[in-house]
């Protein structure tokens, strides 16, 4: 009972890193209509950043507000960059020269760092088991990556509904010409937001550095889970990413955790074993195939498009 | 019907020759690489043209189409190892375990399209990758080996020469099937629906029958040639299935032109040859082809058969 | 003109994609003034106002504001020189609340003495101040008209611009605009209006132009406008 809490909480703190980035995804496309791919890179180099100034500085926080201001920058070049030439196009020119900026920064990240990937150690403090619960212990620092993403989520929440800035991302949304034609910079807009998107983004990555990867890569696999969440939320709301994500990371952990006990049950243990593991990552596309059966548009689709 | 030799025309004749021409350039000169790399554009060009009928003919950017070569890969592999080694008993099995599992996430993804449909297409194909991974049986993360080639009595595909042949002939034969779907009636709905697909639906075409066979097709064909790939690696692993291989797929049938059948087989050449001459200058290549493709996006997005239509007329 | 005209705009040639639809249009507007520029279905009334608006460039001629040119500037230079849409149809941001409607796109450039507020806006249109908190959506297509006037004049502007502002609302409605458009006359903003509704305008405007086929065709007051039904017939007529 304890191991199925314990799997449930990390369950939350997977979803949550999915929100993030499946947030950022979704705002820059509603409103640069957009499709990147390369998002998953900026997860990445969050991961990086936080780890190299963690060690340069000696701090954790430190080298965390570093890194972060490092990925915003890094956003916003790239959208300068690269990413306004791509709005208006064919969402297959998006697919395309994204796919190669995940090429090229994942060898870039190969040609700075080398390939075996960094760590990111923490303190003891930060390990110790806290009661979360009565009687249930839970790593500190994995509580901390729970409260500081919904404390993040919470202030996004704020920033989208109750800001000026996010009222003209909500218009930019549903109508990007009108919002210029009356008298704001969209293209100021789309790089705000585009490095508001990066940031997330590299908030999650640099989160996750010191329990789960800082390796070359790690960015595909999160981004395409990220993919399955804004599916099953349905494109274009914040809200659906939400739901989704804590339902992806339930089903995903939860799933991964008991399955092959569950198959045990029925089936011999030689099958069970082999078995076990490959369905369990089937788990979250199955979910994504009933969503898609049953409701195509996503659980809470975004009004006004 | 053609009358007039066109550009594009004229160089994938001349590349059909050249590639004709490798084995006896190898043995002359006993330079077996290239015949290797050659048998590789041959399988991959199978993949890209499979994947251009969906995409180029049918709109439909299938961002998973590598997972039928790791799907074919895979019933050839695990048949081999399970003592199946008959190629009358791998290659249907294989073509048939492609084209149902086209059928499923063709079923599921067609029923969205645009953005939705690409992120779909993805999440299945990196489904069947981690399934893939999980099979420790067959090698896992690894990979496993495979001993002893799709055995068929007529003709040895150990022999290296008899292998490169079967696979040009085999593009061949494929080209000419998508040459003949595109040309005929179910290839104009395919079309039809690709531009105006209401409008199919007005006049009375059910559209989304039509792309989810058509989808099928291309699954299957796609599944062919991940038999081939791992006939000619003699290895299957996860990593033939990865979404990466899905982007190179999709570049070379972009960068090879969308708008012909034999375009992609252009792409795959360009695409395959340009890896083989970067990663000989550098060991970082990627870092070189990664905006290459974002370039060719930005300026030549009609691929080399845009680029040869523009010099035909500037 | 003989006063400092507000806008000029000189022989401007706008295409809509491959087909060109403005052929050299003309007019002009002075401070205080409202303008109407009517003619029929796609004789280029919408692409006049976008070409203006720097949405649909013109390839030639010269479009002056207070001085400054606007051709070649994107659209948010224009509005913030001063000019504020209400674009045909409305356009309302649907996913936000009548009050943030008005206000995500305020501003006051210029520091006028004297600005809109959101107060000075339901003044105008008081069927708006019981509906600040429903989305935009659920708004009647006469609330949404009044919706994306009060979005433009909460930017302040010199030069007020509507486009088939009409268009579509029932009879009563529409004289509650025409009154309301009156009432910022009064108050001394200059109007553009585009439209079809000949009566209520000659009532209202002060001069009108004429547009046919890409060109301005007649332009005069609203009293020589009344007193010409031939004129009226041949370019306003069915």
């Amino acid at each position: 009972m304890l191991y199925f809490i314990e799997q449930c909480l990390n369950g939350v703190q997977l979803g949550m890193l999915l929100f993030l980035l499946a947030a950022g995804l979704t705002l820059i496309f509603g409103i640069m209509d957009l499709v990147n791919l390369a998002h998953g890179s900026l997860y990445m180099i969050g991961a990086y950043f936080a780890a190299t100034f963690a060690a340069l500085t000696g701090s954790f926080v430190v080298g965390l507000v570093l890194a972060l201001l490092a990925t915003l920058v890094v956003g916003m070049a790239l959208e300068v960059i690269a990413m306004r030439r791509l709005y208006g196009r064919d969402h297959l020119d998006h697919v395309l020269g994204t796919f190669g900026l995940i090429l090229f920064f994942n060898e870039l990240v190969r040609l700075l760092w080398g390939p075996a990937g960094m760590t990111l150690p923490l303190t003891t403090q930060m390990l110790t088991a806290v009661e979360v619960l009565p009687g249930v212990y839970y790593p500190l620092y994995r509580v901390v990556i729970i409260v500081s993403t919904l404390v993040v989520a919470l202030l996004l929440y704020l920033l989208v509904m109750r800001t000026r800035l996010g009222m003209l991302i909500r218009a930019g949304a549903s109508n990007r010409e009108m919002v210029g034609a009356l008298g704001i910079n969209i293209k100021l807009l789309f790089t705000l937001v585009f490095g508001l998107g990066a940031a997330l983004a590299g908030f999650a990555g640099m989160m996750q550095a010191p329990i789960l990867t800082v390796q070359i890569g790690m960015g595909e696999n999160i981004l395409i889970l990220a993919f399955v969440v804004i599916i099953i939320g349905g494109i274009g709301s914040i809200r659906g990413a939400f739901v989704a994500a804590i339902i992806v990371g339930l089903i995903d952990t939860v799933g991964r955790a008991f399955l092959p006990d569950l198959l045990r049950l029925f089936l011999s243990t030689n099958a069970a074993s082999s078995a076990g593991p490959a369905i369990s990552s089937m788990l979250i596309y199955m979910a994504m195939a009933a969503i898609l059966v049953v409701r195509p548009e996503g659980l809470f689709p975004a009004a006004g498009r | 019907m053609i009358t007039r030799l066109r550009p594009r025309d004229a160089l994938i004749a001349v590349v059909l020759a050249i590639m004709a021409m490798v084995p006896v350039y190898s043995s002359l000169t006993g330079n077996y690489f290239l015949m290797s790399l050659f048998t590789r554009i041959s399988i991959l060009a199978i993949a890209a043209v499979s994947l251009n009928l969906i995409m180029g003919f049918g709109g439909m950017v299938s961002f998973g189409h590598a997972a039928y070569l790791g799907i074919g890969g895979y019933a050839v592999g695990i048949l081999a190892k399970e003592g199946i080694n008959s190629g009358l008993l791998q290659w249907p099995l294989a073509l048939a375990a492609s084209a149902l599992f086209a059928l499923a996430v063709g079923a599921l993804s067609l029923r969205t399209r645009g953005v939705y449909f690409i992120m779909i297409t993805l999440a299945f194909a990196q489904m069947i990758y981690y399934v893939a991974i999980g099979l420790d049986r067959y090698g896992g993360d690894d990979g496993m080996t495979i001993y002893r080639r799709s055995q068929f009595g007529l003709i040895d595909l150990s022999n290296k020469t008899a292998f490169y042949y079967l696979c040009l002939v085999l593009l061949l034969m494929v080209a000419y099937l998508i040459w003949r779907i595109v040309n005929s009636r179910f290839g104009m709905v395919i079309q039809g629906a690709r531009s105006n697909d209401r409008r199919m639906r007005a006049i009375g075409y059910p559209t989304y029958r039509y792309k989810l066979v058509c989808f099928v097709i291309a699954g299957t064909l796609c599944g062919l040639a991940g038999v081939l790939l791992a006939n000619h690696t003699d290895f299957i692993n996860p990593a033939m299935m990865q979404w990466t291989r899905s982007g190179d797929l999709i570049v070379m049938a972009v960068l090879g032109g969308m708008g012909t059948v034999l375009g992609p087989v252009l792409g795959a050449l360009a695409l395959l040859l340009l890896e083989e001459a970067l990663s000989g200058l550098t060991e970082y290549w990627q870092i070189i082809i990664g905006p290459l493709f974002l370039l060719v996006v930005l300026f030549a997005r009609g691929g080399i058969d845009g680029l040869l239509v523009g010099m035909r007329h500037g | 003109m003989a006063q400092s005209a507000l806008l000029e705009v000189s022989g401007i040639e706008t295409c809509y994609g491959l087909s060109q639809v403005l052929f050299g249009l003309s007019l002009a507007i002075a401070p205080g003034e409202m303008v109407t520029l009517m003619g029929r279905n796609g004789m280029g009334k919408t692409t006049t106002v976008r070409s203006l608006m720097g949405l649909t460039p013109a390839m030639a001629g010269s479009i002056r504001f207070e001085g400054q040119e606007l051709r070649g500037l994107p659209a948010y230079r224009v509005a913030k020189l001063g000019i504020g849409l209400v674009p045909e149809g409305r356009q309302v941001f649907p996913n936000l609340t009548a009050r943030e409607n008005l206000v995500a796109t305020a501003a006051n450039r210029r520091n006028a003495a004297n600005p809109w507020t959101l107060e000075k806006v339901c003044a105008l249109f008081p069927r708006l101040s019981e509906r600040l908190l429903s989305m935009a959506s659920q708004l009647s297509g006469g609330e949404q008209q009044m919706l994306a006037i009060g979005r433009a004049l909460m930017t302040n502007p010199r030069l007020l611009v509507l486009d088939e502002a009409t268009e579509g609302l029932a009879p009563l409605i529409r004289a509650e605009i025409w009154q309301c458009l009156s009432r910022l006359k009064a108050q001394g903003q200059s109007i553009l209006v585009i439209d079809k509704n000949v009566e209520a305008l000659v009532r209202i405007a002060d001069r009108h132009y004429l547009i046919e086929r890409g060109k301005v065709v007649w332009t005069g007051t609203s009293r020589e406008l009344a007193a010409d039904p031939a004129v009226q017939h041949r370019y306003l007529g069915v």
